[in-house]
């Protein structure tokens, strides 16, 4: 069974995320280890797997770069393969100047500046998420490999941003 | 019996016999016990009305060990064997200490300063989680009294910041106080239990708990019954125990006192500074008064200004970890829909002031912050008991994990294997080779924390796996999983992949106690009941037989469709032996017994639950899920 599967839901990228909380909730009401407490050792152990996989199969699900990822790895395309694709020079030029803008905000102590720069790399992520899913659904495999790799590129620039504006706070 | 009434397999317990089941709130300064009695959650008291019991042990002379309010009023005159706050101690080592650290004379078994310490009083070396035992003891007894009859399990609440080591050491406690824990829960979740539930709040909470000790911040997203952990910070070494400490410098300074106080003396301003504190929740001004003994004392007065000033510092690192909860929970102040206190030390006006400000809001505080943690552990204990709550309803909590967990790489790096605030139950894969030719056994070292060098981070665990098959360097492939469970608590097992062989795991905790220490202390505690032992071991294995019994018994019934004749038939028998047994007095047999009918009803438990899942999404329409 794999993770849509199991939390009752199509296979494409653009999910609904209410329907996916919803049910993940219900799922886990049913398996918890929490409802098998006074259960036999064969049932809580069956339980923490249950939950476990449960767990994995939401956090999966929930985020976009993770989804795009998993949905290639069901049409056995591994998109974290470094070998696998290289990216265009443009894309990459694109993230040293990220890089240096986030650097620079940082020097200069600019938490606004990061503020507007994560709300920027959001953007980018969501009409990336957009492309890979018409690309996806089109079964045009080679671009959206390269469209959820650039994806999880954006996903870490979000990640230092929030990092970076994190170490500025404290 | 007195434990479990025997009913037919296929009944369930007779409704008026509900299991007792308690929440316990281990704190750093004080202690509380709570059930749930006509369906409403309540705080149990000492014979003196009293819901608090003072977190302080005192090993007395004679020989007798004295826990609460008659410890601590031993704290000026017996200084170095009352031994308060021990809660800062778990799973810590003497070069973990900080101010505390001339309170007591500590020990360390390795005598090396490094592994768990231990504290010298009369009574000889005695190891934070035996403190805490008597502390769990004293609250046991007063419950079994309160609810006439044995306890069947209890939930035992930890700061959401506590780390594996700490969990473990509270659950070894337990242990060692004979206590059937069914979960460790995380104080602000127990808090958001009781708040939402009594409250029927609904949306996104911040909890902020300040304790004695301790600081925890967690958010959570409470819906129809769900109480999800979205994230949580805090310090374990944060509490209304600084800002008297911060009191007490001030004091001390001023009257430029030229030597380093006694351990009585420190006592004695401790608990001026504390009362002086509580004084400016009210008041403008305080004064911090202290007898030195022999006709000798100081007195200070201090404003609230003042007091505010010395303590700023401390406000604003709670604020920064609630900060940075918002930013892990990728949430804005203006999302949170109340600020919850919890902890005695959120009476501080500074400290709702500072929230005030930063939220845009007041926060609520509605129950009782000192007991609110015990009774939402209450709640949970009654449920996961297996009595139906109050209304009726169930409800359901997601935890996190709060610390990031990892393994030492080569430098001394640390690779993050499980990250901070992911939901538990989680479990991680990694897979390792061998280096050597012939290599058939390897170590692995598990830390926690977020830096990225292992000198940063926590100390958990050291496993040496053995039983590799041998092969040429590189073709092993070993597949370690560390699976956290629903306590928060770690374990690892391995496999290597191409053979399917088990590797043997042996486990070296950095801080906590080795299997056969607790077996060793349980020991010593009952060198003299040898027959209350025995008597204690067939009590027990009849209950674990009987709970097995009964559950499987329903199970047999509602599922019947899951299994063919031959595989009812023997399981039906092997129930009915099972019971017979437990009528008998072997509890070797009895042991035995439920171990076999256990793994035999393993592949009945899977379908069960295989099935149940199914059913989760079949039965229920999206609008109902909404």
């Amino acid at each position: 069974m794999n993770y849509f599967e199991l939390l009752g839901l199509p296979a494409t990228f653009a999910v609904d995320v209410a329907a996916l909380a919803a049910n993940y909730r219900r799922l886990q009401t049913e398996s918890h280890p929490d409802r098998f407490v006074t259960g036999s050792d064969a049932e809580q152990r069956f339980a923490i797997e249950r939950a476990t996989e449960i767990n994995e199969a939401y956090q999966t699900l929930v985020d976009p770069v993770r989804r795009a990822m998993y949905l290639l790895w069901l049409k056995d395309i591994n998109g974290m393969d470094e070998k696998n694709t290289s990216m265009p020079h443009d894309f990459l030029m694109e993230q040293i100047e990220w890089r240096e803008a986030i650097a620079d905000a940082k020097l200069k102590e600019d938490p606004e500046r990061l503020e507007e720069m994560g709300i920027e790399l959001a953007s980018v992520l969501q009409s990336l998420g957009d492309t890979f899913s018409a690309t996806y659904n089109g079964e045009h495999w080679a671009i959206a490999t390269t469209l959820a790799r650039k994806m999880r590129f954006t996903q870490k620039l979000i990640d230092e941003v929030d990092l970076t504006l994190g170490e500025l706070e404290s | 019996m007195a434990f479990l009434q025997i009913s037919e397999p296929g009944e369930s317990p007779e409704p008026h016999t509900r299991r007792l089941a308690v929440g316990i709130d281990l704190g750093t300064t004080n202690s509380l016990v709570a059930t749930i009695r006509n369906a409403v959650a309540e705080c149990l008291p000492d014979g003196d009305g009293r819901a608090m019991l003072p977190s302080a042990v005192q090993y007395a002379e004679g020989g007798s060990i004295v826990v609460g309010h008659a410890a601590m009023s031993h704290r000026g005159d017996d200084a170095l064997n009352t031994i308060t706050s021990v809660k800062r101690f778990m799973a810590r080592a003497v070069s973990d200490l900080r101010d505390e650290s001339a309170r007591y004379n500590f020990t360390t078994p390795s005598g090396d300063g490094k592994g768990a310490l231990k504290i010298v009083t009369r009574h000889g070396a005695v190891s934070p989680i035996e403190v805490s035992a008597e502390i769990l003891r004293s609250l046991k007894e007063r419950a079994e009294q309160s609810l006439g009859g044995p306890l069947y399990g209890v939930v035992i609440t930890v700061p959401a910041y506590f780390d594996d080591a700490q969990r473990q050491a509270t659950k070894d406690a337990a242990k060692l106080a004979e206590l059937n824990v069914l979960r460790l829960l995380n104080e602000p979740t127990a808090a958001a239990v009781a708040y939402g539930l009594d409250q029927h709040a609904e949306g996104t909470f911040l909890i902020y708990d300040l304790g004695g000790g301790t600081f925890d911040v967690s958010i959570l997203r409470l819906s129809r019954g769900v109480f999800e952990v979205l994230a949580t910070a805090g310090d374990t070494h944060l509490g209304g125990d600084d800002f008297d400490a911060a009191l007490a410098k001030h004091a001390f300074d001023t009257w430029a006192l030229t030597r380093a106080l006694s351990p009585a003396g420190q006592a004695n301003l401790q608990a001026a500074a504390r009362s002086a504190k509580e004084a400016l929740t009210a008041a403008e001004t305080a004064s911090i008064k202290v007898n030195w003994g022999c006709g000798f004392d100081s007195t200070l007065d201090v404003s609230r200004e003042t007091f505010v000033e010395l303590t700023q510092p401390l406000v604003d690192r709670t604020l920064s970890a609630v900060k940075r909860t918002l930013r892990d929970a990728k949430l804005k102040a203006s999302d949170i829909d109340g600020v919850v206190l919890v902890g005695g030390a959120t009476r501080m006006p500074h400290v709702r002031a500072a929230l005030e400000s930063h939220f845009g809001k007041p926060p609520l505080a509605t129950m009782n912050p000192d007991e609110v943690v015990a009774l939402g552990a209450a709640i949970q204990a009654d449920q996961l008991a297996g009595n139906k709550s109050g209304d009726g309803e169930s409800h359901l909590l997601l935890d996190v994990i709060p610390l990031s967990l990892g393994l030492e790489t080569m430098g001394g790096l640390v690779e993050k294997i499980i990250p901070r605030n992911s939901t538990i139950p989680i479990a991680k894969a990694q897979e390792f080779t061998t280096f050597k030719d012939g290599q058939t056994a390897m170590s692995l070292h598990v830390v926690q924390g977020e830096r990225e060098l292992v000198s940063d981070c926590r100390s958990l665990a050291r496993f040496e796996l053995r039983g590799i098959p041998p092969m040429v360097a590189g073709a092993a492939r070993i597949r370690v999983t560390f699976q956290v469970d629903a306590d928060g608590l770690l374990s690892v097992s391995a496999e290597e992949t191409t053979s399917k062989t088990r590797a043997e795991i042996t486990v070296k905790p950095s801080y906590g106690l080795a299997d056969g220490e607790i077996a060793t202390m349980l020991q010593s505690a009952f060198t003299n009941a040898n027959a209350d032992m025995q008597g204690r071991a067939l009590a027990e294995a009849r209950v674990d037989a009987l709970a097995l019994v009964q559950s499987l018994g329903k199970a047999l019934t509602d599922d019947r469709i899951l299994l063919s004749d031959t595989e009812h038939a023997a399981l039906s028998s092997q129930i009915a032996h099972l019971k017979q047994l437990s009528e008998a007095n072997d509890h070797r047999a009895i042991v035995r017994a439920t171990e076999a009918l256990n793994l035999a009803s393993t592949e009945f438990a899977g379908r069960r639950m295989d099935r149940a899942v199914s059913a989760a999404l079949t039965g229920k329409s999206l609008e109902q899920l909404l």
